[in-house]
Parts: structure tokens; C-alpha cells; sequence
């Protein structure tokens, strides 16, 4: 969409903002407005919430005042996010009647409301919901006094992953990835009084602010290079253009660009600060990271590199590095980690690569089935990570070791936690089977030329199956910790185990938002395998979609980049 | 006159960049820093963008070297430790090495690059600029094209000053004070001012 | 003999030729040049008037200050103590200049400069009549707080290099006073640029040329112009914001180290800073160089055509306007600087926490209040202003934003309110 002054001074005139609002597209954006609203909301009621300061850390989670505040905010963040969920799942309608085949440009090209980000849009909100019922008891037990200001940084992080999903814009882009990346350096050193905690903010802060910056360099030579646009929709066009110097600078702005991406999604030569940030973060946090954060900044790459379809020599190599560098360095060194949080993030680096894997080729299919892969991933994730988050807190520790003979305390969250592992480890009957089977199947069938990197997945993927049944067989198999004998010795005298956990020692277990968030991801995980048609249909039809958009605008018939606000001046209009 | 002020203008961005690095102490090295900054600005205002370099100088080279000097009076100014690095010497080759390596690509690539892709400002627009500034149109971009990025901005650094302030308090529910200011009167002045009496539960 | 002789009248013949042989001359210079030098004559100039803005406010203060506390002030040094400024320049001048070896050399000679330098180029920005400004950027008014923002480095640097505990704790707490006082400063103005639409000086005084109902300062924005004098005056550490100098605690801040010429410099700088304060504040709130009655007296009257008819010079019709601009301009100018005095002659000095307290928990939440009122009233009311009577709608504004601007005074100045709703609440509970 070119801009124009015009059409706002127009609407002024008019009196007729409804129209304008309308003409934009504004609509599409419900679901982040109903966010920011939330978030702003829970602002302003936590200053007015009298005598949240009175109350010393110790008494924090006795006082009935501050569990109420506590729970209030937890309450308006997750009734802003069902309630944005519901808007979205109304868009699909929107979808199914008016046919909006290639999508709709969104506040003068700054989003894209097309299938691809309703799509990931909804799950997105699906994982924040269990992110939020994960979350709940946590935070009235370790951080009851800072709760709303939590939930709001938590909602900002999130809104800026919505963001995200639809930017087409280097600058929209740039802003939602700052915008999720600066609330989660606050997030991941919340628990300001744990040294762990405040250390992994610092080292998430150093490396994201180097990554923004190269990030940022890339963006800046692309703007040079597209003759003075920011929009995703005329990186085509300077494709296109043949101008030679592109091939000596398209590379390296192409490097910077997904270096940025990179960090987002931990792939390899990035990858750095994600085992110290995964075990230093709040696990809610933790959780979000390594789902939200990463399907976000996916469908951004996808979006991103979908244009160099056409010149797909350097995306290839580019990516496939990344790929192979993650699943090699996420797959050996997750055997040697005794830290079941350090473990799911080389898992985490490693699912990256089989991920970015799917990007090589830049073909319809294989794309959607790594959109299918994030979105079984989204629920696996998250429900090994609340399997984490009860575990730790039953036994204080995070250890793998002490985890032996779970089973025999605790067997239906051990039957849990084995089934979310197994997705990870892409088991059949979980839907991470499936996802794994698309992926290598589409990769395969559409170009034998990555048959060799598929070949590497697949044992990538068989040594992946050893740390995660390592997991299991040590709570299964393995005679009772310390740890879990003091534990047994608890549920004994405190009779009265519920579903899974149960016990009135512990405030997480027995919650009953974490059970919920739990069953919601066991659902996803065991539903998406068994839906796996009709989700992957959807994905098929947002990427061809996609796809089909990026046709149109091809170099003949669009139009030259607008003369943006009378300040620059487009240059490769003229320099065909 | 503009080849000139560019060439003055790259020379001390960079050797005060390099300074930034091998400052004898923190606080030079701040300085430097603003010096760089001082220097950015000056980049903007000769590609006529006077209300960047303004800012520029408002936002950066004050305040936050002022916030960073501020930083550092109070931190002291100790050296670091010194790293028994074993690995040091190679870790700085490679580090040298990459870094003059990227340095000869973009010098090689750029050899290239400059006069196709960007064209100077047409002459009417130029002096459209020079006679108005760029605060007008920057405004009415930021209200019309980019307004979901601004409006986007404004909501994350809402939440990155909570944060921050968050934080960085002392404990994470402590009472605003004014001790900062008088080091001998800190310890004195809340329950002279009958803070404690008031805030604190019996 | 002969020689010289001849050397004299050569020089005669050629000193009247020599302004058009130098015109010549710079032509044939390459344009950088001419640029260069003539942004070192702006520069110079307004050092100069800074300078003497400086001399002239020194002795003012001392007199303005001795009057109010019934002494006679400098009396001695030539007629009423006129030249009592320029004894103690030379004076200071002559003093050793003292260093000591736990000093940073460096940082602590560079300090005052610093600190001095941008308030000289502020000098430059300032419009006292429609032609005596050294440059109209139409940014200006930005350009000048960015200047402003400036000297505080210096401040700092001099604090932290003289090695002494007195002027460290100066030299922070000017930074902290800065930083928090900046802000409501530029939001005051974000109002006027507002109505106007624009940052350039001169436009904004062009703006007031209708007279005294026009003035920003008086119906339009009143509440502005009272957080804007309040933060200018922290801006240049006046009192009763003087903390960072404070001189029956801190013995004399930043500046305690620094004797002789150096700290004439710092003196010199901060008599400067309240000129130009004193000069943006006439500018942008009081009709600048305008009369209150609307344009020019002596346009109005025609007086300076009257006055350039009967005396025969041409040139005068020009001259006088700018001659009754430049009259206008400095006597609100030192209208300001002797509100200034005549606050340090009455006000006692704040505490640190009720100097940060107040920035931050009343100007800026005010400011922030103005600011929307008066985007409520250039939306919504300005329209209307077209077709009724003008004064009186800018009176109704002036009292919705007085209004607006008690009740966020009552708002936040009543933490009390705060505490008893607290303690009412915990007994409750």
C-alpha cells in the first residue's frame, strides 16, 4: 500500500474516521489493542492498589490485600488475552467470507493481517494462556509484590510478539523485536534478589543489544539497497532490479539481518546466552521465551526470506549453516547437561535447527510444515517446561539426578512430563512425530538437493531420542533421590493426592492453574497429531497465500517505491 | 566546505571510537563516547537533518553520558581484574583478525556501492529543507506512515521505565528517598524525616 | 625620511580603497572559507554580548541584592560602583591559578570551557530584533536546550577532576538537577510549540505580534511560562536551586577548587546562562521584541518615517524598528534577570530530596497535564477562536488550563491525601 498524506487529511475533512480506520485496516489490529489496553490497565490499577508497599517480603503471600492484587492482575491479563484470542478466531471468519486472498496491508504497510498471521497469531495466544496459567501461582508465591508490574512487562513481551507475526515492515519490525526483546531482559531478571537470575538478564541484555545492533546494520543496508524503502513487499523488486552491486552486498546485509533473527530463535553460532538465561530466568518466563519468542521471530524470518525465493543461492548456504551448526551444537552438548532446565535449551537450539532446515528451499510446502512444526512445538514445550516448573518445586531442585524414582511418587506427572519429552524427541502418537515426519518429507520431496541435511536431521534426531528417554528412564526406572524419598515421605502424611501432584506442602502442584495449563498442552500435544490434517491444510493455504501475494507484485507491474515524505529520493526506478 | 567538515567530522568519530576502547580510565572513555556521539551529530546535520542531530545531541551525547558519568562516579573507578586468560592471545588474534577482515570486505564492497544507489536530494527539496528544517515532515511521518511502530514505542518505553525503576530499587518495595544526595546524612535522614514510623509495620 | 614618506601616502591612497580590494579578495576565496569565517564572527559577537551581558548582571546583582537587604553594595570603584565588575575581572585575572598534584590536568582545565562554550553559542540563537539574531534555525528553540544540556557536562567533570569530596557531590548533584528539571522544561515550551507549530524564534515571536493579549506568557499559556521559569532557574543552578554550589554546605560545589581565571569562567558562564533564560523567556512567552501594544511603537505611530523625512537619512526608517526591537527585547530581558534576583533575595534553598521531589512529582506531572490541555484547546477550540471575539476565548482557556493546573497542584502536592487513604485502608484491613 503506497502511502499518502492525502487519505488522513481527507478523513480529517470528512469528519469520517470510522471510514479511515476502516480503509486502514485497523480492525485486523483488535487483538494487540485489547492487549496494550489490558496491560495499560493493569498499570493504572496498581497505582492505585493502597498499601501494596506496606507489606514486608515475609508476609507477602499471608497478606489477603496483596494475593488479591496479585490475582487481579493475573485475572485482567488473562481475560485481555481470551478475549484477544476471541477477536482473532473472529478474523478467521473474516477470512472464510470475504476472502481476503492475499491479505490486507494494515495502517499504511506496517502489518499484514493474512492468514499466516492470524494463524500464528492464534497459537501464539494459546501458548501465552498456558505461559499465564503457568505463571499464576508462581508469581503469588515468589513475586506477589511486583505481580502486576509482571503482567504488564509480560504482556508488552507478548505484544510485541503479535507484532511481529505481521510486520512487513523494517521498521515495525525492528520496534515489535525491541519491544519483545527489552521486556524480556526485565522478565528474565525479575527475581532481582536470585544472583542467577539477575546475571541472565545482564548476559540476555549484552547479547541482545549486540544482536539488535547488527540486526539494525542490516536493515540499514537494505534500506540502501532498496532504493530508500522500508517495506518487506519492495525487497523484491530490488531483487529483481539486477543491479550488480546487490551481490556483493546483498550477502552481508542478508548475514546481519539473520543474526538478529538468529538470537531470537537461539540457532547455533547465536546461541549463546540461551542455557544461562533458560536456567538463570522464572520458568513461567522460561517457557515463554523459548515458545512465544521463537514462533514469533520464525514467521518473521519466513516473511523475510521469502523474497529471495527467486535468488536462493546465499539464502541456502546461510541457512543450512545455521541449521546443521544448531542441531550439531544443541543435540552433543544437550548429552552431557545434568540441569533439566540447561537440558531443554540445547533441546531448544536443536529444534531450531530442524526448523531452519525447512527454510532452506523457500518452497510453499516446506514452509508450512515448519510453520505445522512451531505450532505442535508451542504446546510441547510448554507443557515440559510446566512439567519443570511442578518438579522443581516438589523437590527444590532441578537437578536430573535427583529426579530418579519420580515415577514411583508422582506417576501421573511422570506420565506427563514422559509424553511431552517424547513429542520433543518426535515419538509417534504425539503430534511432534507428525511435525518431524511433514517437515522431512516436504524437504525431501521438494528438493533432493537437501536430501543429504535430512539425512543429518534424521540422526540428529535419533541421538536427541537418547537425552530425552535418559530423562524419563531416570524418573521411571531409577531407585528414589534423597530428594524424592523426603517428597514421598510428605504425600504420605498428607493424604489427599489429587491428578497428578496433589500435596498441601507445596503452593505450585496443587494449583489448579497449573493443572490446567498442563492438560491444555497435553490437548495440544496429543490434538495436533490427530488434527494434524485440517492444521497442516491451514498452514498450506497461509504460505501459498503468502506466496501468491508476493507474486503479484512482480517487478513489471508494481509500482516504484513512494517518494517517502519528500525526504529521500528512490534510486532504483532509475537505475533499472 | 561539506567534504571537508565530513572528513574532519569521520576522522574524530573514529580515532575518539578507538579512544573509547583504550581510554586510560572509564570516565575518559565516557568522554570519548560523547565525543563520538558530538560527531554523529554532526553527520546528520550535513545530510540536512537538523532535527536528528539536535536530538542527537540531547538524547545521546548529554544525557546519557551524563546518566553513564553518573554511573561511574558512584560505581568508583577501579580497573577490572586482570583475567588469567590462557587462551587470551588467541581469542585477540581471532578477534583482530575477523574484525579487520570485515572491515576489508565492507571497504571492498563498498568501493562498489556508493554512487549508484544513492542519489543526492533534488535541489528543491534541498533547500526546502535547509529553509523549513526537517521537524514538519518528521512529525507528520511519525503521525501518518509510522504510526503503529511510534505508538508501539511509546507503550515499550512505558514499560522499560517501570521496569528499570523496578529493578533498581533498593529492595523491591522500598519507599522512594532522598538519601541519594548526602552520603554522611543518608543514614539519617528517614527517621529524621519519620519515614520508617509511617511506612513500616509495627 | 623619503621613504617613510612615501609609505605614508601610498597607505593613504590605498586606505580608502581597501574595503572594496578585501570585498575582492574574499570573493576570490573558495566558498568554504567565507562560511568558516563568518560563523567565527557570529561566534565572536556572541561571546562578546555574553560577556558583557555578564559584566552588566554581576554588578546588578550585587546592587539588586544590597538594596533589598538595605546596604549600599559596591560603592567605591568608580561613580556609584560602576566599574566594580571590571576591577574584579582584572583582579581575577592576575590571581595564581592553583592546581594540586591529585588533580585530573586535563579534565580539570577543560571543564570550564566546557561549561562556558556552549552559552556562548546559545548567544548566537537569540532574536532581538527581526535582523539582530546570529542564526535562525528553524529548530531553534530545540537546539537551544540541547545547548543548554551541554554545559552540564562540564559542571560534572569539573566536580569529579578537582579531587575534592565538596565539589563531587556539586558536580552530581548538578547532573541529577539537570537531567530531572530538563524535562519538564522542554515539555513547557512542547506547549507553545504546540500553538504555534513551530521551533523556529522568530516565528514564535511573530506569533505575539498582536500585543499584550497575544503574549503566550499572560492568557495563552500562563501555566508554561511558570513551570518553564522554574526549571530554567534549576537549569542555571539559580537560586533556590543552587544546590550543586550551595555554599553554607558544599562550600562552593563544583567551583571549590577553582580559583583565578578559571573561575571567573564558571561565573562568567552562569550570569550568561540566566541572560539567555531570561531572554527565552521574553521571547517565547512575552511578545520578544514586540510592544505590548501590538507591533511596533514606531511603526504605529510612524515615527520613524516622521524621523527619517525631517532628518534626511534614509537609512533611519530601517534602523529605528530594530533600535525600538532590540529596546523591547532586553528590557524584558533584564525584567527576567531581576525576578531572578529578587527570588534569591527571598526564597531559602531547597533539600535534595524536596529539590527532586518536586521536579518529578509536581512539575513534571503539571506539565504533562498543560500539555494536554492545551492539545485539548488547539484541537478542539482554536476553530472557534476564528469567529468570536479572541480575548475572550483566550481567557477561557487560561482558566481551563489554571484550573487544570490547580487541580494537578492539589493532586500531587497532597501526599498526605495518599497516606491517610493508606492508613485509613491498613485499619480497615
Amino acid at each position: 500500500m503506497v502511502f499518502s498524506a492525502d487519505a488522513l487529511s481527507s478523513a480529517l475533512l470528512d469528519n469520517d474516521w470510522t471510514g479511515f480506520l476502516l480503509k486502514q485496516g485497523v480492525p485486523f489490529l483488535s487483538p494487540e489493542f485489547i492487549l496494550i489496553l489490558t496491560l495499560l490497565l493493569i498499570i493504572v490499577l496498581s497505582l492505585f492498589s493502597v498499601g501494596k508497599t506496606e507489606n514486608k517480603p515475609e508476609n507477602a503471600i499471608n497478606s489477603p490485600v496483596v494475593s488479591l492484587l496479585a490475582s487481579n492482575s493475573w485475572n485482567l491479563a488473562m481475560g485481555g488475552t481470551v478475549l484477544a484470542l476471541l477477536t482473532v478466531i473472529a478474523h478467521y471468519f473474516l477470512f472464510f467470507f470475504n476472502h481476503f486472498d492475499v491479505g490486507y496491508s494494515v495502517l499504511y504497510g506496517m502489518f499484514k493481517a493474512d492468514l499466516l498471521s492470524v494463524a500464528s497469531r492464534t497459537f501464539l495466544l494459546v501458548g501465552f494462556i498456558i505461559v499465564l496459567l503457568m505463571s499464576k501461582r508462581y508469581v503469588a508465591t515468589f513475586m506477589a509484590k511486583q505481580a502486576s508490574e509482571f503482567f504488564a512487562i509480560l504482556l508488552t513481551a507478548f505484544t510485541g510478539a503479535m507484532f511481529l507475526c505481521g510486520s512487513i515492515d523494517f521498521v515495525s519490525a525492528f520496534v515489535s523485536l525491541e519491544t519483545l526483546g527489552i521486556s524480556s531482559y526485565l522478565l528474565v531478571g525479575y527475581l532481582r534478589n536470585n544472583q542467577q537470575s539477575t546475571e541472565a538478564s545482564l548476559k540476555y541484555l549484552v547479547y541482545g543489544g549486540a544482536s539488535s545492533a547488527l540486526f539494525l546494520f542490516g536493515l540499514a543496508l537494505l534500506y540502501g539497497l532498496m532504493g530508500g524503502s522500508t517495506s518487506l513487499e519492495t525487497l523484491p523488486l530490488a531483487l529483481n532490479s539486477g543491479v550488480k552491486e546487490l551481490s556483493a552486498w546483498l550477502p552481508i546485509a542478508l548475514v546481519l539481518v539473520m543474526a538478529g533473527v538468529g538470537f531470537k530463535i537461539s540457532a547455533a553460532p547465536f546461541h549463546m546466552w540461551t542455557p544461562d538465561v533458560y536456567e538463570g530466568a522464572p520458568t513461567p518466563v522460561t517457557a515463554f521465551l523459548s515458545v512465544v519468542s521463537k514462533l514469533a521471530a520464525f514467521v518473521f524470518a519466513i516473511r523475510f526470506l521469502l523474497p529471495f525465493a527467486g535468488h536462493v543461492g546465499s539464502v541456502t548456504i546461510l541457512v543450512s549453516l545455521l541449521a546443521l551448526l544448531s542441531m550439531l551444537v544443541g543435540n552433543t552438548i544437550a548429552l552431557k547437561q545434568t540441569n533439566i532446565k540447561r537440558l531443554l535449551a540445547y533441546s531448544t537450539i536443536a529444534h531450531a535447527g530442524y526448523l531452519l532446515l525447512g527454510l532452506t528451499v523457500l518452497q510453499y510446502h516446506s514452509l508450512a510444515t515448519v510453520l505445522f512444526y512451531l505450532f505442535t512445538y508451542v504446546f510441547m514445550n510448554l507443557g515440559a517446561f510446566a512439567c519443570v516448573l511442578v518438579t522443581s518445586d516438589l523437590l527444590k531442585t532441578e537437578t536430573i539426578a535427583d529426579m530418579a524414582g519420580l515415577g514411583k511418587a508422582k506417576p501421573m506427572l511422570v506420565a506427563m512430563f514422559s509424553i511431552f519429552l517424547l513429542g520433543l524427541a518426535g515419538m509417534p502418537i504425539t503430534a511432534g512425530f507428525f511435525a518431524k515426519l511433514f517437515l522431512f518429507q516436504a524437504l525431501v520431496t521438494e528438493n533432493p538437493i537437501t536430501l543429504g541435511m535430512v539425512l543429518l536431521a534424521l540422526v540428529a534426531s535419533t541421538v536427541s531420542i537418547y537425552y530425552y528417554l535418559n530423562v524419563i528412564r531416570t524418573m521411571v526406572v531409577a531407585e528414589p533421590s534423597d530428594a524424592v524419598k523426603a517428597l514421598m515421605g510428605q504425600t504420605e502424611s498428607n493424604a489427599g493426592c489429587a491428578l497428578m501432584a496433589g500435596g498441601g506442602t507445596s503452593s505450585l502442584c496443587g494449583s489448579t492453574s497449573m493443572r490446567w495449563a498442563m492438560i491444555l498442552s497435553l490437548a495440544g500435544t496429543l490434538l495436533l497429531g490427530v488434527l494434524a490434517t485440517p492444521i497442516m491444510t491451514v498452514c498450506d493455504v497461509a504460505m501459498y497465500e503468502l506466496i501468491q501475494a508476493g507474486k503479484q507484485l512482480e517487478p513489471e507491474s508494481a509500482q516504484p517505491p513512494a517518494n517517502v515524505g519528500g525526504v529521500t529520493t528512490s534510486a532504483s526506478s532509475t537505475n533499472p | 566546505m561539506d567534504t571537508l567538515v565530513f572528513w574532519f567530522f569521520a576522522v574524530v568519530s573514529v580515532l575518539m571510537a578507538i579512544g573509547v576502547v583504550f581510554a586510560p580510565s572509564v570516565l575518559y572513555a565516557a568522554l570519548c563516547l560523547l565525543s563520538v556521539f558530538f560527531c554523529m551529530a554532526g553527520f546528520f546535520l550535513l545530510n540536512n537533518a537538523d532535527f536528528l542531530a539536535v536530538a542527537q545531541v540531547m538524547v545521546y551525547a548529554v544525557g546519557l553520558t551524563i546518566v553513564l558519568m553518573f554511573g561511574l562516579m558512584f560505581t568508583g573507578n577501579q580497573a577490572l581484574p586482570a583475567q588469567d586468560n590462557k587462551w587470551g592471545w588467541l581469542v585477540k588474534t581471532i578477534a583482530v583478525f575477523s574484525g579487520l577482515s570485515i572491515a576489508g570486505v565492507l571497504a571492498k564492497a563498498s568501493s562498489s556501492f556508493v554512487p549508484k544507489f544513492v542519489t543526492p536530494m533534488a535541489e528543491p527539496m534541498k533547500q526546502n529543507v535547509i529553509a523549513n528544517g526537517t521537524a514538519t515532515q518528521l512529525g507528520e511521518l511519525l503521525l501518518t506512515k509510522y504510526i503503529l511502530p511510534f505508538e508501539l514505542v511509546s507503550v515499550l518505553l512505558l514499560i522499560a521505565m517501570i521496569g528499570a525503576i523496578l529493578l533498581s530499587k533498593k529492595t523491591f518495595s522500598d519507599q522512594g528517598s532522598g538519601v541519594f544526595f548526602s552520603f554522611d546524612e543518608g543514614k539519617l535522614v528517614p527517621e529524621a524525616l519519620g519515614w520508617k514510623k509511617d511506612v513500616g509495620l509495627e | 625620511m623619503m621613504m617613510s614618506t612615501s609609505w605614508i601616502t601610498s597607505i593613504a591612497d590605498i586606505l580608502p580603497k581597501l574595503p572594496q580590494i578585501v570585498w575582492d579578495w574574499w570573493l576570490t576565496l573558495p566558498d568554504a572559507v567565507p562560511a568558516f569565517t563568518v560563523g567565527l564572527i557570529v561566534f565572536a559577537i556572541a561571546a562578546l554580548m555574553g560577556q558583557l551581558a555578564a559584566i552588566v548582571m554581576v554588578l546588578m546583582e550585587r546592587k539588586v541584592l544590597s538594596w533589598f537587604t538595605q546596604r549600599k553594595g559596591p560603592n567605591r570603584v568608580g561613580p556609584l560602583g560602576l566599574l566594580q565588575t571590571i576591577a574584579d575581572g582584572v583582579k581575577l585575572l592576575f590571581k595564581e591559578d592553583i592546581m594540586n598534584d591529585a588533580q585530573d590536568k586535563f579534565l580539570f582545565t577543560i571543564a570550564p570551557a566546557i561549561f562556558l562554550f556552549p552559552v556562548f553559542v546559545m548567544f548566537a540563537l537569540v532574536p532581538f530584533s527581526t535582523s539582530i539574531i546570529g542564526v535562525s534555525l528553524p529548530i531553534g528553540l530545540l537546539a537551544l536546550f540541547a545547548l543548554s544540556s551541554i554545559s552540564v557536562i562540564g559542571i560534572v567533570l569539573a566536580g569529579w577532576a578537582s579531587n575534592n569530596k565538596f565539589s563531587l557531590l556539586g558536580g552530581m548533584r548538578s547532573a541529577a538537577q539537570a537531567i530531572s528539571y530538563e524535562i519538564p522544561l522542554v515539555l513547557s515550551l512542547l506547549g507553545v510549540v504546540l500553538l504555534t507549530g513551530t521551533m523556529d524564534l522568530t516565528k514564535i515571536i511573530e506569533a505575539q505580534r498582536g500585543g499584550l493579549l497575544h503574549w503566550f506568557g499572560i492568557f495563552l499559556a500562563p501555566v508554561s511560562f511558570l513551570i518553564f521559569y522554574t526549571a530554567s532557574l534549576a537549569e542555571v543552578n539559580r537560586v533556590p536551586f543552587d544546590l550543586p554550589e550551595a555554599e553554607s554546605e558544599l562550600v562552593g560545589g563544583y567551583n571549590t577548587e577553582y580559583s583565578g581565571m578559571k573561575f571567573a569562567t564558571f561565573f562568567l558562564a552562569e550570569y550568561a546562562g540566566l541572560f539567555i533564560i531570561s531572554a527565552i523567556s521574553a521571547a517565547v512567552f512575552f511578545g520578544g521584541y514586540y510592544s505590548p501594544f501590538g507591533g511596533l511603537i514606531v511603526e504605529q505611530t510612524g515615527a520613524s518615517v516622521w524621523l527619517a523625512s525631517t532628518l534626511g537619512v534614509p537609512q533611519l526608517k530601517e534602523l529605528i524598528p530594530h533600535a525600538e526591537m532590540l529596546l523591547w527585547m532586553l528590557g524584558k530581558t533584564y525584567i527576567f534577570v531581576y525576578m531572578a534576583m529578587l527570588i534569591r533575595g527571598t526564597l531559602p534553598r531547597l533539600k535534595p530530596d524536596e529539590l527532586m521531589g518536586f521536579s518529578w512529582k509536581f512539575l513534571l506531572p503539571l506539565s504533562l497535564i498543560n500539555v494536554l490541555m492545551i492539545a485539548f484547546v488547539k484541537l478542539f477550540l482554536m476553530d472557534w477562536a476564528e469567529n468570536l471575539p479572541t480575548s475572550w476565548i483566550y481567557l477561557g482557556i487560561a482558566l481551563l488550563i489554571a484550573i487544570f493546573g490547580v487541580g494537578g497542584f492539589c493532586l500531587w502536592t497532597s501526599r498526605s491525601f495518599t497516606k491517610q487513604l493508606q492508613s485509613r485502608f491498613k485499619q480497615q484491613a
